[in-house]
């Protein structure tokens, strides 16, 4: 097909040079000496042409041929020995001599009202109630609410949502959910309290524990109708259309059903979802935690814990020890609060007989809450659209001076950062998965390190290190906002060409505005604190480049 | 732990690319997840020894080579194909017969069908060094033979990719 011809003539050097040169295997001195040649000789010039164009057409076939673009998802990493998740789980398993040095000591270490939330019984109404319910539920043995106000439990608690959101980000593989499983498993079992036996019971029509009749374990019943006249030492868990206890339940009832009817003694705590409950002459020894459309607590009905209440209608005549947090479109009240009142309603009438323990905080229009001036209350009122909100209620103008100087402040520091660490004005969080990951690290770095200073401090002499420790997080806190607002500058305004200066500004005036925003900004103020967190973590921490 | 989650990111952003990488030294689709999975477990024992501020695709590279050519490499086969293949002799010349038309003339899966078809020496000097951005030297040290025998090689390699282009399209 084509003519041999000679290889190469006299003059020119063999075809695998011009091949090196083609390939760009030569040295620099090598190539120069090269090029001469191919000033002179046209051959060569030729035979470079064409085994470039070979290179070129060679690598754009490979590049884009099926092998390199197979259509393949990314799969989870296997035989990853030293996992993040792996790790999470060991830490989980340390916790536990953690836990018990700080419930033994704990008592001891006295801190700064604001750290107030760490230090066991002392921990926040949110808390409390977020976990406390939650917790007592499925382990009534332990002593509830000294257990949530532990700080390990939060850590834990903070340490499995992040493994649950690296576990998604991640895609779900074997060991990784061994780990999630172990970590769980470790958490549970800590304390572990006393195990009852697990009895599964299920009828189309209708289960009755008569009165004579005691069931000596912790029992799943699912029927149509479930009518419990005797005991059940452990917890009972009843699934049906109609629920009715007239008996006594050792330790915390969790059901579901459209009529729960609960006329007896539930020795833990209620945990309950249908469309009406109500409570005659019932006693509950720890939380209600309650969901529906319709519940009731009669006159002759107490709880020892806190309620918990999520309803269109709520009547609660009867007792609550504790504080009593309800959401409801209509509140009714004509019964005794131990603690404090919080409410969010549409409409809330306090009747004669309503006696409140603590603080009385709803949240709705004046207007629509009646009965007001008929009421006993030992502690502060406060009702209105913010009525929560002390801070924000105060004098518009002086919280408009207020952030106009916490702004000036945070621009101040802002700068005098960068100019120290300019590094840190170019970071960000990455986008899709990445930020979830520097969004979890943030929650690692602000829920790890005050914990890991109070485990410093008692150490005695960690003290000062401990304290450092926890200054530096403060420190932290407050230069995520500013490193987050400096982000959303350059994301708004653009990075190049703009006065430093004012994509911090706009960052800062950004974030202010939208924190303003009620509910939703004080979540968005976490989220944009977490993410300064995340951020600075990795920076201090992770490969600098990636985010030059 | 933060090493672990820097890994991550490098295993994200390059599992696709190091697992086509792997498709082409391997010559077979089939073992390439396999292969690729293999590639990033060594890599992760081996990271702490990556330096920051390096280039994390050169290093993969260098460890999916390695990987791929031991779980080809069949000693006596390659050393007569290298032996024939080194031979500087009776070279056609590029500028007479050009493949870089002829690559182009075909789809990318002709192409790769044809490289396929190569003995191994032949598909991982090309791939190497048209997709795996490996040098001469690394290619020499790869397929255990010499530098200045890399570039024969290639040039070699490249005719054989022709005559099983020309032979495809003689059977179309």
């Amino acid at each position: 097909m084509t003519e041999q011809e000679p290889m190469c003539s006299n003059e020119c050097p063999p075809l695998t040079l011009c091949a090196a040169y083609a390939d760009g295997a030569l040295s620099a001195t090598e190539a120069a000496a090269f090029e001469q040649t191919l000033e002179r000789c046209a051959t060569c010039r030729r035979r470079v042409a064409a085994l470039s164009a070979e290179n070129r057409a060679l690598s754009a076939a490979l590049a884009v041929s099926e092998f390199a673009t197979q259509q393949t998802t990314t799969p989870a990493m296997e035989g990853n020995r030293s996992s993040l998740l792996t790790t999470i789980g060991w830490l989980v398993a340390a916790a536990a001599p953690i836990n018990a040095a700080v419930l033994s000591i704990g008592a001891a270490v006295r801190l700064p009202g604001w750290l107030s939330w760490m230090v066991p019984d002392a921990a926040g109404y949110g808390a409390e109630l977020a976990f406390g319910a939650a917790f007592d539920a499925f382990l009534p043995e332990w002593s509830m609410i000294d257990m949530i106000q532990h700080p390990y439990v939060i850590t834990a608690v903070a340490i499995l949502v992040v493994a649950a959101i690296l576990w998604r980000v991640r895609r779900p593989s074997e060991s990784t959910a061994l780990v999630v499983a172990m970590s769980l498993g470790a958490l549970l079992l800590l304390p572990s309290p006393d195990s009852h036996a697990l009895d599964f019971r299920r009828s189309d029509d209708r289960i009755v524990v008569g009165a004579d009749e005691v069931i000596e374990d912790t029992v799943v019943l699912i029927s149509d109708s479930v009518l419990i006249e005797g005991t059940v030492t452990g917890d009972l868990v009843a699934i049906g259309d109609r629920v009715v206890i007239r008996g006594t339940v050792n330790g915390s009832l969790i059901t579901f059903a459209d009529n729960i009817d609960i006329e007896g003694v539930i020795g833990g705590s209620l945990v309950q979802a249908g469309s009406s409950a109500s409570l005659t002459g019932a006693t509950v020894q720890g939380n209600w935690l309650g969901a529906g459309e319709t519940l009731t607590l009669n006159d002759a009905s107490r709880i020892n814990g806190n309620a918990l209440l999520a309803a269109a209608r709520v009547e609660m005549d009867g007792r609550i020890e504790r504080d009593l947090f309800s959401a409801t479109e209509h509140l009714a009240v004509n019964g005794q609060i131990g603690g404090n009142l919080n409410a969010a309603a549409e409409r809330v009438t306090l009747n004669d007989g309503t006696l409140i323990g603590g603080d009385l905080n709803v949240r709705a229009d004046p207007e629509s809450v009646s009965g007001i001036d008929r009421v006993s209350i030992a502690g502060t009122t406060a009702i209105g659209a913010d009525a929560e909100d002390d801070e924000r209620s105060s004098s518009a103008a002086g919280g408009l001076v207020l952030g106009v100087v916490k702004l000036l402040a945070a621009l101040l520091t802002g700068w005098l950062l960068f100019r120290v660490v300019p590094a840190l004005e170019r970071l960000t969080p990455g986008s899709g998965n990445e930020g979830l990951i520097t969004l979890a690290i943030g929650l690692a770095v602000l829920v790890g390190a005050p914990i890991a200073a109070l485990i410093i401090m008692l150490t005695l002499i960690g003290a000062p290190l401990g304290i450092a420790l926890f200054a530096l997080w403060v420190a932290f806190g407050y230069v995520a906002s500013i490193v987050t607002a400096r982000w959303i500058g350059g994301l708004v305004l653009g990075n190049t060409g703009r006065s430093s200066l004012l994509l911090l500004l706009t960052g800062l005036v950004l974030v202010a505005f939208v924190t303003a925003i009620p509910f939703l900004g004080d979540a968005l103020d976490v989220v944009a604190t977490l993410l300064g967190l995340g951020m600075l973590g990795r920076w201090a921490f992770d490969d600098r480049r990636e985010f030059a | 732990m933060f090493n672990r989650v820097r890994y991550d990111a490098h295993y994200r952003e390059h599992y696709r690319r190091v697992r086509g990488l792997c498709a082409y030294l391997l010559g077979t689709e089939q073992d390439a997840d396999d292969a690729a999975q293999e590639v990033f477990a060594r890599g992760l024992k081996a990271f702490a020894k990556f330096r920051r501020g390096d280039d994390f695709t050169p290093w993969i590279n260098t460890i999916a080579r390695n990987h791929c050519v031991d779980r080809l490499r069949d000693r006596q086969r390659w050393a007569r194909i290298l032996s024939e293949a080194t031979d500087a002799d009776d070279l056609e010349d590029p500028a007479e017969s050009p493949v870089g038309r002829l690559i182009s003339a075909h789809t990318a899966t002709a192409v790769e069908q044809a490289l396929r078809s190569l003995p191994d020496p032949y598909r991982l000097s090309l791939v190497l060094a048209y997709y795996g951005d490996a040098s001469y030297d690394d290619i020499a040290e790869t397929l255990e033979t010499t530098r200045n025998h890399v570039g024969v090689l290639l040039l070699r390699a490249k005719q054989r990719l022709r005559s099983a282009l020309e032979s495809q399209e003689a059977i179309a």
